[in-house]
């Protein structure tokens, strides 16, 4: 398994987020978490990249407990909500970011960051800050950015909502073409049914603190 | 009720909107008003100071020993703290910004303590801390230490003064940054020394050169806990604010206007470069 969490618990204070979650997301596959608002996606994907600790409870990576590892030890992208693009970076430095950080020498750097960039088809804005770029073209970043490092596994904590509906459906087939092509494992995490319907091959349904159930696309259409 | 006409119905609404305009002008008109007063005041000092110079003394001052050695003495000891404002606030102002603790509460009125208290009592926590009576001051004079009257005793005193405005200043530019920012680069396998190179000091650039004018020019305007632990020996401990304090109190008033015209003029340079340099921002 890509994913496994296994009996998840998280409070906040006095509050049950999650009571003995298990999610099991099969590598190489596009899944998808589908809940309303508030019902802790986010903080779900925050537990498995390692931003939270879980009360109890384990996280598996590629069939590894990495619940004590810090994010940086493990091998998960993260595309945020907000982009979370750095401000002062132009979009190929921040491409070009987690490429650096990992002490990957100048000409890797560049090349995979043209690569990805290449990929997201976003060459001809490389030289563009953040500020100057439209919502599309941000995420468009945001994800590049993310797989720029390889990861083999990449969360995306609802990508598409910022979007307006036209970037929205370019975005969604794109991200799907994306995933085949690059054979990464991701999980999204979206309160839309439609778009779950059309990315996931799986789609899980979080609901009062655990995964209601799990479905396979296919199987059910 | 008074019967209206159509047409003064019809200009109704367009005379609210005309009432409102004007009660928007009337109270911009009373802010610029407000503002323009304050400024006077602020011109007004200083041209009480700039009528009362005399150029020829300025000048004589520049060229004496004393005015020369004050002036350097004053400039050594605020950039000896900066230096050290730099090396040991910038890890306080992290830490406060982003790590919890407990007793984090306490660590944060302790850094307000030195703004809240007079510089003189300040002065005199030291003197009482240093003087050779103390635990401290007599394992100092054992280490062959000298810090009390010596120009290291101003540079201690002006950075208990000035260190925690640029703390302060550098903790909220910290924890403005988004929290995604570094979660996000968390995730890029950045560790924190990157994340802190590459995210944090780009983005709190602003911040940091605003603190730390503010803290120098505390510390080259510092005087009351300067002349409590160095007291006044010329060409030695004298600083501009207290060769400043000494001639206006012995009846040289051309020597003190001087002085504390150059020390305006030198602390409006220093601002006025660091608020060029924390403008040169990239391109967001």
């Amino acid at each position: 398994m890509a994913i496994e969490l296994r009996n998840i618990c998280k409070n906040f204070g006095s509050q049950e987020l999650f009571r003995n979650l298990s999610l099991r997301v099969k590598e190489g596959t596009f899944h998808v978490l589908v809940g309303p608002s508030g019902e802790g996606k986010s903080t779900l994907l925050a537990l498995i990249a390692g931003l939270l600790k879980p009360d109890s409870g384990d996280v598996y990576l590629n069939d590894i407990c990495v619940t004590t590892q810090q994010p940086q030890q493990r091998d998960v992208g993260f595309v945020f909500q907000d982009y979370a693009l750095f401000p002062h970076l132009s979009a190929r430095q921040n491409v070009e970011y987690g490429l650096n950080a990992s002490g990957a020498n100048s000409q890797t750097v560049y090349d995979k960051a043209q690569h990805y960039l290449g990929i997201v088809g976003l060459m001809d804005q490389q030289h563009k800050y953040p500020a100057m770029l439209s919502g599309g073209q941000k995420q468009r970043i945001a994800l590049a950015r993310a797989l720029a490092t390889e990861p083999g596994t990449l969360l995306l904590d609802e990508p598409l909502s910022h979007l307006d509906l036209e970037s929205r459906s370019q975005l969604q087939l794109e991200l799907k073409e994306i995933q085949k092509k690059t054979g990464v494992t991701m999980l999204l995490v979206t309160h839309n049914m439609s778009e779950a319907a059309i990315l996931g091959d799986n789609v899980s349904f979080l609901r009062r603190g655990t995964i209601e159930k799990t479905v396979n696309i296919k199987a059910f259409v | 009720m008074q019967n209206l006409s159509n047409e003064q119905v019809a200009i109704l609404p367009r005379q609210g909107a005309i009432n409102l305009i004007a009660r928007l002008m009337r109270f911009n008109v009373l802010m610029a008003v407000m503002a323009a007063f304050f400024f006077a005041m602020i011109a007004l000092v200083l041209m009480a100071l700039l009528g009362a110079v005399s150029w020829a003394d300025l000048f004589a001052h520049l060229c004496s020993a004393r005015g020369l050695d004050t002036i350097l003495l004053s400039m050594q000891t605020s950039f000896a703290v900066v230096v050290l404002t730099l090396m040991f606030g910038t890890p306080v102002a992290y830490v406060l910004a982003l790590k919890n603790f407990k007793g984090k509460a306490l660590l944060e009125g302790i850094l307000d303590l030195p703004i809240i208290m007079p510089p003189l009592v300040t002065g005199l926590c030291l003197l009482l801390l240093l003087s050779p009576n103390s635990l401290c001051g007599e394992l100092l004079q054992q280490w062959g230490v000298k810090l009390l009257f010596t120009p290291v005793g101003i540079v201690l005193a002006q950075l208990f003064v000035a260190a925690p405005f640029f703390i302060k200043t550098v903790r909220e530019s910290i924890s403005s940054i988004p929290r995604n920012l570094l979660a996000a680069s968390a995730t890029l396998n950045a560790s924190d020394f990157h994340t802190f190179r590459r995210v944090i000091l780009p983005l709190c650039r602003r911040g940091g050169c605003a603190g730390l004018a503010m803290s120098w020019a505390r510390a080259l305007g510092e005087f009351g806990a300067t002349a409590m632990v160095a007291g006044s020996i010329p060409g030695k401990t004298e600083t501009m604010t207290i060769s400043i304090y000494m001639d206006a109190m012995s009846g040289d008033l051309g020597q003190a206007i001087s002085t504390a015209l150059l020390l305006i003029l030198f602390s409006f340079s220093l601002l006025f470069i660091l608020k060029l340099q924390s403008g040169r921002q990239h391109g967001y």
